[in-house]
C-alpha cells in the first residue's frame, strides 16, 4: 500500500510503504495511525531533499533495518569512513544539498543515510589543513591572532595520522 | 618629643597602615572582580562568535558535528587536535566531549622528533577522556625501517638523538664497538626507554590507565627482526585488563611470532569477547578469560593444547577460526574419547573457518546447530569429510572451498555428493576460478543421478585478480540454469 508524504513546500510524494519505512520516524507514525490514507506531513524536509532521500530508501529497501541498539564497543571501534560505490555516487551532490540530506536523515531517523552523509563530510575534512577546511565550509576563523599563535604552537604535530 | 606627641604619631601611623591594608584588600577584590568580568566577557564573546558565525557549524547542530568528528577520528585520531584549530565552535565541541578522546590511534614514532608530540597526544587523551573506556590502536609498521635499522651498526643515530645525557652517549659509544648480537639487549632496552614513551603513557602507573582499555589492536612491523616488538611489548603489558573486550594482534611478517614463549601480556581479561590473531600466537586459558563471554575467536593456527581445550569451552562463540595442528587437535579429542555422545555444542556459532588439518573426530564430537557459513581455510579434507555418514551440518547455507587442485571427475562427484548430503540447506558454494569447470560438471552429473540440494543455486568464483565484490568473488554461476553472471 502506498504512503503519501507531504513536504514543507507542499509537494506530495506517493511511495511504497516498504520504502517509506526506511525512515524510523515515518515507520512509527504509520504504526501509530494504523491503516489510513491520511498524508504524512514532513515540515522539516523540502521536496528536492525528500526526492533524494527517497532515492536512497528505494535503493536500500531490502537492506536489514538497524536494530536501534547502541553499537557495541567493538562495532564503534570498527567504524570507518568507507562508503559503498552506489552510496558514493548518490552522495556526490553540492555542499548545501549534502548538509540538507544529513539534516533530513537525522530528522527522519534514517541512520544508514545519516552515516553516509557524516562519513562524506569526514572524508572531505581528511588531509586538509585548518585553513583549507575553513575555506571549504566557509567557516569564520574567530580566533584572535594571539590565540591562533598559541593554538598553532600547541598543535604543531596535529596532522592526520 | 613628648610622650603625648609620640602617642599621636603612632596612632596616625597605625591609622595609615590600616588604610593601606584596606586599600590592598580593595585592590585584590577589584582585581578578582575584573578577572571574573573578563572571563564573563570572553565567554559571552565566544558564545556570540559561535552564534553569529554564519557557518561555524556548517549549519548543522552540535550532535551532528560530533557524529562527523566521530567518523573522522575512526581513522585519524590525532587529527582531532587539528580540528580544534579551525574555529572556537569546533574547539569547544572537541575540548568538551570526552568521547572524542577515547579513540587513540597511533603510529609508533619512527623518528626521535616524533616521540614527544606523540607522547603528549597520548597524555592528553588519557586526561581528556576522564574515566571512559579507551580504544587503543597501535601500528608499528610505519616505524619498521628505523626500528630494524637500529639493530645495525651505523644506525645508532636515532638512539643517540633521543638523549642529551653525556653518560648515555658514552654508553652508546661503548656498545657501538660490540658485535650486533651482543648489542641487541642494549638496543631493545633503549628502544623501550625512549621510543615506547607514548605507549607507556597509555599504560599509566602500575597499569592504572591500561585498566580502562576496552579494545587493543596491535599491528606489528613487517621485517622479521621487528617481530620482537612483541618482546618489547610483553613486559610492559604485564597488567590485568579488566575492561578489555577486544584484542587483535596482527603480524605482517613472514613468520608466526613465538609470543607464547614470552611473558604473557594481560594476565587477566575477564570481559574479553573478541580475540583475533594473525600470524601471532597468544595462549589462552580459562583462568585468563571467561570462556562463556567469548563471541569471536580467530586463531589462525596453533599447537597449544591448553588454548584448544579452552577454545572448546567458549560455547557462546558466533565466529570461530580454528586451524590447529592435527596432532594437537587429536590429542585433545582423544582425551574425550571415552565419551559416547557429542561433547561440545556451539548453539550460537554462525561462521566457522576451519583448517583441513583437523581430525575427523572433530566433526563427530562438535555440533553447530545453526552454523550458516562454513569455510575451509587451506585444504579440503577430501574423502575423510565427505565419506563420513555421521556428519550433518543442517543449517549451512554458504560453503567456501579452498583450491581443490583440480581432482578427477569421479573424486569431484564424490565431493559434491558428500557436500549435498552433509549440508542439505546449502544455497551458495564459493570456490576458486580454476575449479569451476570440474565443479560444474560434477554438479550436473550428480543432478542427472537424481541427487540435488534443493536450495543450491549459486556458485561464486574467486579469481586470482581481485574482482568487483569486496571479497573477490567476481563471477557467479546460476546452478539452476547454469548461467554466468
Amino acid at each position: 500500500m502506498p504512503v503519501l508524504l507531504v513536504t514543507s513546500d507542499n509537494e506530495q510524494f506517493r511511495v511504497e510503504k516498504v520504502v517509506a519505512q526506511r525512515s524510523v520516524l515515518i515507520k512509527n507514525m504509520l504504526e501509530d495511525v494504523g491503516e489510513s490514507d491520511q498524508p504524512i506531513p514532513l515540515p522539516n524536509v523540502t521536496a528536492p531533499v525528500l526526492k533524494k532521500v527517497l532515492e536512497y530508501c528505494d535503493h536500500h529497501q531490502t537492506d536489514p533495518l538497524p536494530t536501534g541498539d547502541e553499537p557495541s564497543a567493538d562495532e564503534s571501534r570498527k567504524r570507518t569512513t568507507d562508503i559503498s560505490e552506489w552510496d558514493q555516487k548518490f552522495i556526490t551532490v553540492d555542499q548545501e544539498m549534502l548538509f540538507e540530506i544529513i539534516l533530513a536523515a537525522n530528522y527522519l531517523d534514517i541512520k544508514p543515510l545519516l552515516d553516509v552523509g557524516c562519513k562524506t563530510v569526514a572524508n572531505m575534512i581528511k588531509g586538509k589543513s585548518p585553513e583549507e577546511i575553513r575555506k571549504l565550509f566557509n567557516i569564520v576563523n574567530d580566533f584572535t591572532p594571539e590565540e591562533e599563535a598559541q593554538i598553532k604552537k600547541e598543535n604543531e604535530w596535529a596532522e592526520d595520522r | 618629643m613628648s610622650t603625648a606627641t609620640k602617642h599621636l604619631k603612632a596612632e596616625e601611623l597605625e591609622r595609615k597602615r590600616r588604610m593601606l591594608l584596606e586599600c590592598d584588600a580593595k585592590i585584590e577584590r577589584l582585581k578578582k572582580e575584573l578577572a571574573a568580568a573578563k572571563a564573563r566577557k570572553a565567554a559571552k564573546e565566544t558564545a556570540e562568535a559561535i552564534a553569529n558565525a554564519p557557518h561555524a557549524n556548517m549549519g548543522l547542530p552540535r550532535d551532528l558535528i560530533l557524529l562527523i568528528f566521530e567518523h573522522y577520528i575512526s581513522e585519524t585520531s590525532m587529527g582531532i587536535r587539528k580540528l580544534r584549530t579551525v574555529c572556537k565552535g569546533w574547539q569547544d565541541i572537541i575540548s568538551q566531549t570526552a568521547t572524542l578522546w577515547t579513540v587513540i590511534r597511533i603510529d609508533m614514532p619512527a623518528k626521535a622528533t616524533e616521540i614527544t608530540p606523540c607522547k603528549q597526544f597520548c597524555e592528553e587523551c588519557v586526561e581528556k577522556s576522564g574515566e571512559l573506556p579507551l580504544e587503543i590502536y597501535i601500528d608499528f609498521r610505519p616505524a619498521d625501517i628505523p626500528f630494524a635499522d637500529i639493530l645495525y651498526e651505523h644506525l645508532l643515530v636515532p638512539m643517540q638523538s633521543v638523549s642529551d645525557d653525556p653518560q648515555y652517549k658514552e654508553e652508546v659509544k661503548r656498545w657501538l664497538h660490540k658485535p650486533v648480537r651482543q648489542r641487541q639487549p642494549f638496543l631493545i632496552g633503549s628502544y623501550q626507554k625512549h621510543f615506547l614513551k607514548p605507549l607507556v603513557a597509555l599504560i599509566g602507573d602500575s597499569g592504572k590507565t591500561l585498566a580502562r582499555w576496552s579494545s587493543f589492536e596491535l599491528h606489528c612491523a613487517q621485517r622479521e627482526e621487528t617481530l620482537f616488538s612483541l618482546e618489547l611489548l610483553g613486559p610492559i603489558l604485564q597488567y590485568p585488563a579488566p575492561m578489555l573486550r577486544s584484542l587483535e594482534i596482527h603480524n605482517s611478517g613472514r613468520y608466526v611470532t613465538s609470543w607464547y614463549r614470552l611473558i604473557h601480556p594481560f594476565p587477566i581479561m575477564p570481559q574479553l569477547q573478541h580475540l583475533v590473531l594473525t600470524k601471532a600466537q597468544l595462549p589462552i586459558d580459562c583462568c585468563r578469560i571467561d570462556p562463556l563471554s567469548m563471541k569471536t575467536l580467530r586463531l589462525p593456527w596453533g599447537t597449544d593444547v591448553g588454548t584448544l581445550t579452552c577454545a572448546l569451552q567458549c560455547t557462546n562463540l558466533t565466529t570461530w577460526t580454528l586451524c590447529f595442528d592435527h596432532k594437537t587437535t587429536e590429542d585433545v579429542f582423544m582425551s574425550y574419547v571415552d565419551l559416547t555422545q557429542r561433547t561440545f555444542i556451539f548453539p550460537r556459532l554462525r561462521e566457522l573457518e576451519i583448517g583441513g588439518n583437523v581430525p575427523m573426530s572433530f566433526w563427530t564430537m562438535v555440533s553447530f546447530p545453526i552454523l550458516q557459513h562454513l569455510m575451509f581455510a587451506d585444504r579440503f579434507p577430501m574423502a575423510g569429510f565427505v565419506a563420513q555418514d555421521a556428519i550433518s551440518i543442517p543449517c549451512v547455507e554458504i560453503l567456501t572451498l579452498p583450491s581443490l587442485s583440480m581432482p578427477g571427475p569421479a573424486i569431484m562427484e564424490d565431493i559434491i555428493q558428500g557436500i549435498i548430503r552433509i549440508c542439505p540447506s546449502l544455497r551458495t558454494m564459493r570456490a576458486v576460478e580454476q575449479d569451476s569447470e570440474s565443479i560444474l560438471n560434477a554438479v550436473e552429473s550428480v543432478r542427472l543421478r537424481g541427487l540435488t540440494a534443493p536450495h543450491l543455486a549459486t556458485l561464486a568464483l574467486k579469481a586470482k585478480k581481485r574482482g568487483n565484490d569486496s571479497e573477490g568473488y567476481r563471477r557467479r554461476v546460476d546452478l539452476l540454469t547454469l548461467r554466468t553472471h
